[in-house]
């Protein structure tokens, strides 16, 4: 419940008694003009309802300074109203990916941590069937191709089969010294993130043909550096029919031939891998 | 369960006064008394008008209607 110097803030502005203003739950801001209320009123006793048009110029200022000052004390966040469901929707996951967010928050750059939350939130929203395309433009949008990437690197499980253990892995030879650990993590976090060395994820824009050379190139790339596989994922169904096409003419090219395939109608996993004669002696790769 | 603070597309204007800013003539998101001067998000994005999606405790942080905003908001409600 908000405070009661709050509460009697509002009392003033609004007219309404604080014993009713007590068992608020939201206040939305309106103006009547757009809307069918009127007046100041409490809908289902928990909604009070301000048409800001309706408010005279003291108590409009009253209401600013108001919100200005203690407003975001009493509910943490003003919310535009079309925004609200995603905000209920992210309340409600918070708690399912609270742990992995504690987890790695530790270990990635601190600038990072946003992303984070978002791809965990996003693999979330995925897991339980809703459509995500829409959240990762979001996510390329502010982060750029690296944020595209960490959401796929997420989404396919790396943060748990590959990001763990090399931290785990560095913190061990580096003998306890978690500080060195992290710097080494971070530093290969950066490229993997940057740059998806091992990894490839289908996208549905790009045509086949200019897919083929990426992945060719990229293998060769990997080949001279001495790393013998590639990871290559697809996501929805036009992705699964793509790479189903093109795998033949990549492994033509490269010489490269398919490990392991895991397959369903909306999702492909594919590993390459080059066979050994193909690689420079005395290299290795993860 | 917390109080929450909402408000539609007709209110944008006075929430944004309330706290010193305001829309530009382009469009964007802006300090009332410095027009020129556009209000950005943590992250350095540019918020034009219909982006809007409210404001959150922190040294007064604007939000844009993307998740990753819209996460931090959710974070504030709760804490």
């Amino acid at each position: 419940m908000p405070k009661k110097g709050f509460l009697d803030a509002l009392k003033k502005i609004t007219g309404i008694d604080l014993p009713k203003l007590k068992n608020i739950v939201q206040i939305k801001l309106v103006n009547s003009s757009n809307n069918s209320f009127s007046l100041i009123h409490i809908d289902n006793s928990k909604n009070l309802i301000i048409p800001l048009d309706k408010l005279n110029g003291d108590r409009g200022r009253e209401l600013k300074q108001l919100l200005r000052n203690d407003a975001l004390d009493a509910a943490g966040a003003i919310i535009a109203e079309n925004s609200m469901p995603t905000v209920q929707t992210v309340l409600d996951t918070l708690p399912s990916i609270d742990n992995e967010v504690a987890k790695f928050s530790a270990i990635i750059p601190s600038a990072d941590i946003p992303l984070l939350k978002s791809c965990l939130y996003l693999r979330s929203r995925y897991l339980s069937g809703a459509p995500v395309e829409d959240l990762k433009r979001q996510i390329v949008s502010v982060y750029g191709q690296r944020g595209g990437n960490f959401a796929n690197l997420v989404s396919a499980g790396y943060l748990e089969t590959w990001f763990s253990p090399l931290y785990d892995g560095l913190t061990a030879s580096s003998q306890g010294d978690a500080e060195e650990a992290k710097v080494k993590f971070r530093g290969l976090y950066k490229t993997i993130v940057n740059e998806l060395p091992w990894t490839e994820f289908i996208c549905v824009y790009t045509s086949a043909a200019k897919t083929i050379d990426h992945i060719v190139a990229k293998l060769n790339r990997n080949a001279e550096n001495g790393v013998r596989y590639m990871n290559i994922h697809g996501i929805g169904a036009k992705n699964v029919k793509k790479l189903e096409k093109i795998l033949p003419e990549i492994e033509t090219q490269t010489g490269a031939v398919r490990v392991r395939i895991d397959q369903d109608t909306t999702r492909i996993f594919v590993r390459l891998e080059l066979p050994v004669k193909q690689l420079d002696s005395g290299k290795s790769g993860f | 369960m917390s109080l929450k603070i909402t408000f539609d597309d007709s209110a944008r204007a006075f929430v944004l006064d309330a706290f010193g800013k305001k829309i530009s003539n382009d469009g964007f998101v802006v300090e009332k008394n410095h027009a020129n001067q556009k209000v950005v998000t943590p992250r350095g994005e540019e918020i034009k008008a219909d982006e809007f999606a409210g404001i959150r405790k922190g040294s007064i942080v604007l939000l844009k209607s993307n998740i990753v905003s819209l996460i931090e908001a959710a974070e504030a409600i709760k804490s």
